[in-house]
């Protein structure tokens, strides 16, 4: 595998994208469970994600921030209202289309268990691209093997990685078919600090230089800091947002929630 | 501890759901074949105690025929109260419709006061000469009305007509049973009839053994005599050898459903084990001993055993209730009998079922107890089953095979066959223990096509399927068994068969050979013949007395170019061909002193044939040439055909319709190979239905067990498949996964089981047929269609089996199965 240096194939630049609009919830609910018994998990969530933006979703363990994720990412079908990802309505897809939308158009690394035991690395991040049987961009994934630092471990089993590598894995597999939006569910939560680091910095690089939109749920301030706004979830309804937030900030603005 | 197993076992029910359905088909089929069994015998035991109720002693001949000088001596016992001599006379009858006389056995009614005898179930018993009670079946079957006459001739042609006046019980009697006449009639149809029995009844008082001595003192050693009930235990032993023989063949395949059951149970106790392993080390955490982990899990199985055995029980006894009074409705030929329950048809498939699944359960228990308590504490326990297969036991696998390898080389060399039964089973055996290396190889090798060509689903597929070797071994030979002795029966019985095909084509070579001794053809017999449906050829024979030296002979003319198309021998043809031959039969050669090759002289008037002369087997005694026949007979009569059938065509219709033909003939002598042909292809046809049938059942637990691993696979890579559907797999791609799955596993089976079939049956037959045939070689059958059949049911059954664990895990809703830790 050739190595490239100096420039990047810079796929996506972010050109005007600030005001774009890539994933929309409006006046989302979710119901769990019926009657007397019935808990609101999201209870008339409003809330856009830019185009190239990387946005973290706070809040207590509860409020909400994880279904949140799972209807917004099509993993879960909301009680009422709506999600346009770009200018497809979400919540009246059947699952087949819900399927092929995240095959095609979304991305995910979650917190553990991300990767399918008996497939090499390689295989892992070229899954949903076979899924969908399209071809992989041999000089993007390249791109996305050196910079992850995965080229000597593609042949590579999950159970013969370390947690820093497996995660690195599902992010490149997130990344390698150029998705509309990578959802990231805790993606630091089982990783040292160190490789939980280089996990951020990669999701930020991303961002940063090949203009993808990312939307990460998340409990720890530090992870949040990376991000370029924070959206703060409190029992299932939105409790305000920080821009480029610090993780003083981000603690203070929790602290305020009364976590 | 027992509130634990509880509560394990109604929390993991629908986890041993499956295993108790194997234990239910395996235990179910035991008691079904047990009742069935116990039915027959009672039945019979009951049948015949009362055909014989009221016989305190009975002789029958020895070493010498009973004369009237015993009847005489009997009689004057002391002892005695009623003495029946029973006679009988054997007539040919003509039925209405008939062309050619059938058989009958005429009893000589007695006096019943005190013996049971035969009773009319409609119009009366004989009282005058001439009348006769028949047995209402044969009535039926000839379509013989009450009062009707009958012509009975005796075998030297004296001729009679008698009166039906009664129709007798024959219900329960198998096989064709006698009608009845006075005693007086039959004396007449067979004045030296002789006496089949003597039967007894004993003054009040008198024991049987008593009366049986008075009897010996009467009749000396010549006769053999019983009591009563001996004779009752002597007959029905000869009825229920062969009932006995049948369930034991019966109990041999219960056997081997039981076998399958029990590996079916032990792989679902495995998997259930290895998915409890957080669960068994949480127990040893808190203070739960290793002996009481094992025993928990003991308890458990035996929990599930019991209650299991005991619904196949239930399901066995229900079922032969059903074929009994199926058998009681509809008229099969076979005797009605009572469904009769006894203790041991039902207590031994129980305590079997039981002890089956607690052994099955053995290993898996030991597993358990081998998980560290600290398994407990680890936060993200893989279940994954221990998967190094042991080096030991492959070894032994591997010895196994050689041995049993070689055994079966010897036995078809030496042709015996208990050698080469010892062999299929040690060698088998020692497959199984293979099984975990061998089986994943097969799969990957079978998966490499779908693999390369059906995307990420199928690949998937095949690395689940070789994930877990021993599961995927286990799960494999449960239904290798069933294949592998399925296809076994297939290809013993077609070779057997088409070696005795090939024997046949050398004994009888000819299929039916029609003649008549003295009488002329009708014109139009070819034709006639040609019309009975299964007839193929029919070629005109010309049979001549001539003399060879002294000896006068029959010499039978053929057309050498249509013979050919009846003479199944290319040799026999081939010597017919060439003039100048004669073809003798082995004892005509013998009269006339000849050798094979040496010249025939034949005379017919004044004319001389000189012939080469050979050996035929299944000709005529002396078979020439037509032109040869000619040269010393112009233009010879018909005096008979030779005819060719179809394969396919029922032989006995053909025979009959053969028997029948010709009203005008009335001697008609109808031989060939048809008749035996027939006879064994019967025998075969059923031994192959009743095998398959038998060992369908152990396919069916088989299957169970597929669907069943499946499931519990299933269940285990709950968040893999959720992962998968998150990352865009459809519900129709994640049920093609398993499908692909199960089917890689039945295939595999079914490969390998019809393999083994091929190299065992063919094997079984060279020791089975090797010594019986008269070159020593046999003929191996491929009966690719059936072979192809088992190979389709098994895919078919196995995408069956995946239906529903295929359907639970595309139930799973992605992101619940994510989020469950």
């Amino acid at each position: 595998m050739s190595i490239q240096t100096g420039e990047l194939p810079l796929g996506r630049l972010p050109q005007n994208t600030a005001d774009r609009t890539a994933i929309r919830a409006h006046e989302l609910r979710k119901v769990y469970g019926s009657g007397d018994t019935a808990v609101a998990a999201l209870d008339g969530v409003s809330v856009d994600f830019g185009v190239g933006r990387f946005t973290a979703i706070m809040g207590p363990s509860g409020s909400g921030k994880s279904t949140l994720m799972h209807c917004l990412a099509g993993l879960d079908t909301p009680t009422g209202g709506q999600v346009l990802l770009g200018e497809t309505e979400l919540t009246q897809l059947p699952d087949a289309e819900l399927t092929r939308i995240r095959r095609d158009r979304v991305g995910f690394v979650f917190q553990s268990f991300n990767l399918l035991p008996m497939l090499s690395a390689k295989d892992n991040i070229l899954l949903p691209l076979e899924l969908g049987g399209r071809k992989p961009d041999q000089q993007w994934l390249t791109t996305l093997v050196d910079v992850l630092g995965l080229q000597d471990r593609l042949t590579h089993r999950p159970s013969e990685l370390s947690g820093g590598q497996q995660q690195r894995v599902a992010v490149a597999r997130a990344l390698v078919g150029r998705p509309e939006v990578v959802f990231a569910d805790e993606p630091t939560g089982n990783l040292d600090s160190r490789s939980g680091a280089e996990v951020l910095g990669f999701l930020r690089r991303s961002v940063r230089e090949f203009g993808q939109t990312v939307v990460m749920v998340t409990h720890d301030p530090l992870a949040a800091s990376y991000a370029d706004r924070v959206v703060m979830l409190a029992d299932g309804k939105l409790a305000g947002e920080l821009l480029e937030p610090t993780p003083e900030t981000v603690l203070g603005a929790l602290r305020q929630l009364g976590a | 501890m027992r509130r634990s197993i509880l509560s394990s076992l109604r929390a993991h029910l629908g986890r041993l759901i499956a295993a108790c359905l194997a234990i239910v088909l395996g235990v179910g089929f035991g008691t079904l074949a047990m009742t069935a069994h116990a039915s027959a015998s009672h039945g019979i035991d009951e049948t015949i105690g009362r055909q014989l109720a009221g016989v305190d002693a009975v002789a029958t001949p020895q070493n010498a025929s009973i004369t009237a000088k015993d009847v005489a001596a009997v009689r004057k016992l002391p002892q005695a109260d009623s003495v029946v001599a029973t006679t009988s006379a054997y007539m040919q009858v003509t039925w209405a419709g008939k062309v050619r006389p059938g058989s009958l056995g005429v009893q000589a009614r007695y006096d019943t006061s005190r013996i049971a005898g035969p009773s009319a179930i409609q119009g009366r018993l004989p009282d005058s000469t001439l009348e006769i009670a028949l047995p209402a079946k044969v009535a039926e079957k000839n379509k013989v009305a009450l009062g009707s006459k009958l012509r009975l001739n005796t075998y030297n042609d004296k001729s009679f007509t008698v009166t039906v006046v009664g129709l007798l019980d024959d219900a329960a009697t198998v096989g064709p049973s006698d009608a009845v006449a006075t005693a007086q009639t039959v004396k007449i149809f067979e004045p030296e009839g002789s006496i089949n029995d003597l039967r007894i009844a004993a003054k009040p008082g008198v024991s049987q053994e008593a009366l049986a001595a008075a009897l010996t003192g009467a009749v000396g050693n010549n006769l053999e005599v019983y009591t009563g009930k001996a004779y009752i235990a002597h007959v029905v032993e000869g009825y229920t050898h062969g009932i006995d023989v049948l369930g034991g063949v019966f109990g041999m395949f219960a056997v081997i459903a039981l076998f399958v059951a029990c590996l079916v149970i032990g792989n679902t106790f495995t998997i259930v084990i290895a998915q409890r392993t957080r669960e068994m080390a949480l127990l040893r955490c808190v203070g739960a001993s290793r002996r009481q982990v094992f025993s928990s899990v003991l308890a458990e199985a035996s929990v599930v055993g019991v209650v299991a055995s005991a619904v196949g029980v239930v399901f066995g006894v229900a079922l032969s209730a059903i074929g009994l009074a199926l058998t009681r409705e509809f008229d099969w030929g076979i005797p009605k009998i009572d469904l009769h329950l006894d203790l041991a048809s039902i207590f031994l498939p129980l305590v079997l079922g039981t002890i089956v699944t607690i052994l099955a359960a053995v290993v898996p228990a030991r597993r358990a107890t081998r998980v560290a308590p600290l398994a407990a504490l680890r936060p993200d326990t893989a279940p994954v089953a221990g998967s190094r297969a042991g080096v030991l036991r492959l070894i032994l696998g591997f010895v196994l095979i050689a041995g049993g390898g070689l055994l079966l080389g010897v036995s078809a060399n030496s042709n015996q066959v208990l050698v080469g039964v010892a062999g299929g089973v040690v060698s088998f055996v020692g497959l199984l223990a293979i099984g975990s290396l061998l089986v994943p190889a097969l799969v990957r090798l079978l998966g490499a096509l779908p693999a390369r060509g059906g995307g990420v689903p199928a690949r998937i597929a095949v690395g689940n399927a070789v994930r877990n070797p021993k599961r995927t071994a286990a799960t494999t030979s449960a239904l290798l068994i069933g294949v592998t002795l399925i296809s076994l029966t297939c290809v013993g019985i077609a070779s057997v068969r088409k070696t005795f095909d090939t024997t046949m084509d050398d004994q009888y070579p000819v299929d039916l050979m029609v003649m008549s001794y003295n009488e002329k053809m009708p014109a139009s017999g070819e034709q006639q013949l040609h019309n009975i449906k299964g007839i193929t050829q029919v070629v005109p024979i010309r049979t001549v007395a001539m003399k060879a030296g002294k000896e006068s002979i029959n010499v039978t003319g053929i057309d050498p170019a249509t013979g050919a198309t009846v003479i199944h021998n290319a040799d026999l043809i081939a010597k017919l061909k060439t003039p100048g031959t004669a073809l003798l039969d082995y004892s005509t050669m013998k009269m006339l002193k000849l050798e094979d090759g040496s010249t025939l002289t034949l005379v017919s008037g004044h004319q001389k044939l000189t012939l080469k002369a050979y050996v035929a087997t299944g000709l005529d005694p002396v078979t020439v040439s037509l032109p040869d026949l000619e040269k010393v007979a112009p233009q010879p009569a018909i005096t008979g055909y030779w005819l060719a059938s179809d394969p396919k065509a029922d032989g006995s219709d053909v025979m009959d319709a053969v028997q029948e033909s010709f009203p005008t003939v009335k001697e008609l002598s109808v031989g060939g190979g048809l008749a035996e042909r027939t006879m064994y292809t019967k025998i075969f046809d059923v031994l192959l239905i009743v095998g398959i049938g038998l060992l369908g059942v152990s396919v069916l637990i088989a299957l169970v067990g597929v669907g069943n691993t499946l499931s519990l696979s299933v269940l285990e890579r709950t968040r893999e498949n959720a992962l998968l559907r998150a990352l865009g797999l459809t519900r129709r791609q994640l049920r093609g996964m398993l499908a692909i799955e199960s089917l890689l596993m039945a295939l595999v089976a079914a490969g390998l089981g019809i393999g083994l079939g091929l190299l065992y049956g063919w094997t079984g037959t060279m020791a089975l047929m090797g010594g019986q045939t008269a070159t020593g070689d046999v003929e191996y059958a491929l009966p690719v269609g059936m072979l192809v059949t088992i190979a389709l049911v098994a895919a078919v059954a196995g995408l069956l089996a995946s239906v529903l664990p295929a359907r639970r895990a595309a139930k799973v809703a992605p992101a619940g199965a994510l989020a469950t830790e």
